[in-house]
């Protein structure tokens, strides 16, 4: 594949991106091939297919989850709960679709479970001791750096899960609000305005990161 | 010129379309006329710049990729959770004859694979039995990968708890509750060994009064005496380890509701860090409460050596350092429930 950029030519993002539909129609479609294959009984294909999909699940299951092991278990769980239920795939969406359905759901419910847990956790701190931090001056800098970093994960983390979701859906996985709307199941509207909340939320949780960004936009 | 907080009170409305806007979602004519908004209201551009910036901060997030070692993981964790589910695969497509006749059964078709079923799930429960057993109930739960499994693991962290508070180790009925908790908060037999368990351990035992005296009590010495007290005749009951980490922070009871200090008590001993060397770890743990033991009052001080010297026996299996601390309780209480376990326990040792 040309590593280039596109030329900026009339028509030429037009193509670029039927061009990458297509792709991705092949590939969507020889999955679905492998599906077939493996409810038709042929083990092997259940394999090719893992291998196939293990990595775009997980790019999708750490976005959501915010961590590698939470994401691997989900991928995990995706898996085998295609294995143990193929059938209930109907063939009236492409079967990437239905298993990227599968995997954000169980996703979203383990970052419910967690938020669960992390609320009693911070209650449980708030009657504990706790530690102040140490600074040492020569690590400051590179302190400073995790410190945005972190808090830019903790606004992610902070927002509620079907707002996150909606987040991640749009932003790193560049999904189309229908898109989302059918995966999540729920109304374009919906779609909308939870995104809408989710960047309101997002803008307070994180106002000194996002300066920074501005002004590296800037620079 | 209008304040920006102004003029985006009047365009409310318009604030979804920007997110839709920024990420080309808006329609050819709803975008022309956001535009012509956005030229003329300084309020909406400036919401723009920030759902931009919102925007590039995402960006910033990395995505971390999983290691080649925790791709091996994977693949074997996956194996072994598909093993048992190939198997039966194999065996349901081995066995075609049988099955239109069963289909058109209805639901009794169900009914041959039931034993199957049933023993299936035995085995789990035996296999999960003996690996809460061999690795311990957290370990267990951690283990626990969907809500079937989970499931699995409640059920028998409940027989768990229900034995240990039977045989009266208060302290391990509420480790398995407090994982319990976590695992299964809403399930009613939670709750309801929960409310059990806590009328054992709870406000009414002698443990919890001494315990809540100590809280009221007016001068940090006379807390110190009812929590010394408590430790000394209760060295079993979980709110032990709260009086001594108490008494460890000059007499100050932690102010956490009763409830979470009986089924969640703080431990004094720190897990070791993971990779860390376990066994370094806890030699100095034993060496701290060793110290520690050396300058407390004598309730506190046998207790402090009773803790070190089950660190030695439990976590290190180091019989002769274990026997060695066993003597120092006896040296420390003259009688007693901590007499009487370090006995029990050197007499097994000795046997050994």
């Amino acid at each position: 594949m040309n590593p280039d950029p596109m030329p900026d030519v009339p028509g030429s993002k037009a193509r670029a991106r039927r061009v990458a539909a297509d792709v991705a129609q092949q590939a969507e479609d020889e999955l679905s091939a492998l599906a077939r294959a493996f409810r038709e009984g042929e083990e092997a294909a259940f394999d090719r297919l893992q291998a196939q999909v293990r990595e775009r699940l997980y790019r999708l299951a750490y976005r959501l989850t915010g961590n590698t092991e939470d994401a691997l278990d989900v991928v995990q769980d995706a898996l085998v709960k295609v294995y143990r239920g193929v059938e209930a795939w109907n063939e009236r969406s492409a079967f990437y679709s239905w298993l990227y359905r599968v995997t954000a759901n169980l996703a979203i419910d383990r970052l419910r479970r967690r938020a669960k847990v992390r609320e009693v956790r911070r209650q449980l701190r708030q009657h504990q001791p706790g530690t102040s931090p140490d600074p040492v001056p020569e690590l400051v800098e590179r302190r400073q750096i995790e410190h945005d970093l972190r808090r830019l994960r903790e606004a992610v983390e902070s927002l509620p899960a079907a707002q996150r979701a909606i987040v991640v859906l749009r932003h790193y996985e560049g999904l189309s609000l229908r898109e989302i709307a059918e995966v999540r199941g729920c109304a374009l509207g919906t779609v909308k305005s939870t995104l809408h909340q989710a960047f309101h939320n997002l803008r307070r949780a994180m106002e000194g990161a996002v300066r920074e960004a501005r002004e590296h936009g800037r620079a | 010129m209008v304040e920006p907080e102004a003029e985006r009170a009047g365009c409310g409305a318009l604030e979804p379309d920007l997110v839709c806007y920024h990420y080309g979602e808006l329609q050819a004519p709803a975008r022309a006329a956001l535009e012509r908004h956005l030229q003329e209201c300084a309020g909406c551009r400036s919401r723009l710049a920030e759902i931009r910036a919102s925007a590039a901060a995402l960006d910033r997030l990395p995505l971390v990729l999983p290691s080649a070692e925790q791709w091996r993981r994977f693949e074997q964790g996956l194996e072994q959770r598909l093993a048992p589910l190939r198997a039966e695969r194999a065996a349901r497509r081995a066995r075609p004859a049988a099955a239109p006749a069963e289909r058109t059964r209805g639901p009794a078709a169900t009914a041959p694979t039931a034993p199957r079923r049933a023993w299936a799930r035995w085995l789990v429960r035996v296999a999960a039995a003996a690996l809460i057993a061999a690795l311990g109930v957290t370990i267990g739960v951690l283990l626990a990968r969907n809500r079937a499994q989970q499931a699995q693991i409640a059920g028998l962290l409940h027989e768990v708890a229900e034995a240990r508070l039977e045989r009266g180790d208060l302290r391990g009925a509420a480790s398995a509750l407090d994982m319990l908790m976590v695992l299964a908060p809403e399930l009613d037999r939670t709750a309801r060994l929960k409310r059990e368990a806590l009328e054992r351990l709870g406000a009414d035992s002698p443990a919890a009064q001494l315990y809540l005296q100590a809280r009221r009590a007016a001068e940090p010495e006379q807390a110190r005496v009812q929590l010394a007290e408590l430790l000394y005749r209760f060295p079993e009951h979980p709110l032990a380890e709260e009086a001594f980490r108490a008494l460890l922070q000059r007499g100050a009871p932690s102010p956490r509701p009763l409830e979470v200090a009986l089924l969640q008590p703080l431990d004094t001993v720190a897990k070791p860090l993971p990779g860390a060397d376990r066994t370094a770890h806890y030699r100095e743990e034993i060496a701290k409460l060793a110290r520690l033991a050396a300058g407390a009052p004598p309730r506190v001080r046998a207790y402090a050596l009773l803790r070190a010297a089950r660190l030695a026996d439990e976590q290190l299996g180091d019989g002769a350092l274990a026997a060695a601390r066993y003597r120092e309780v006896l040296a420390a209480a003259a009688d007693g429930p901590i007499r009487a376990l370090a006995e029990r326990r050197l007499a097994e040792l000795g046997a050994r």
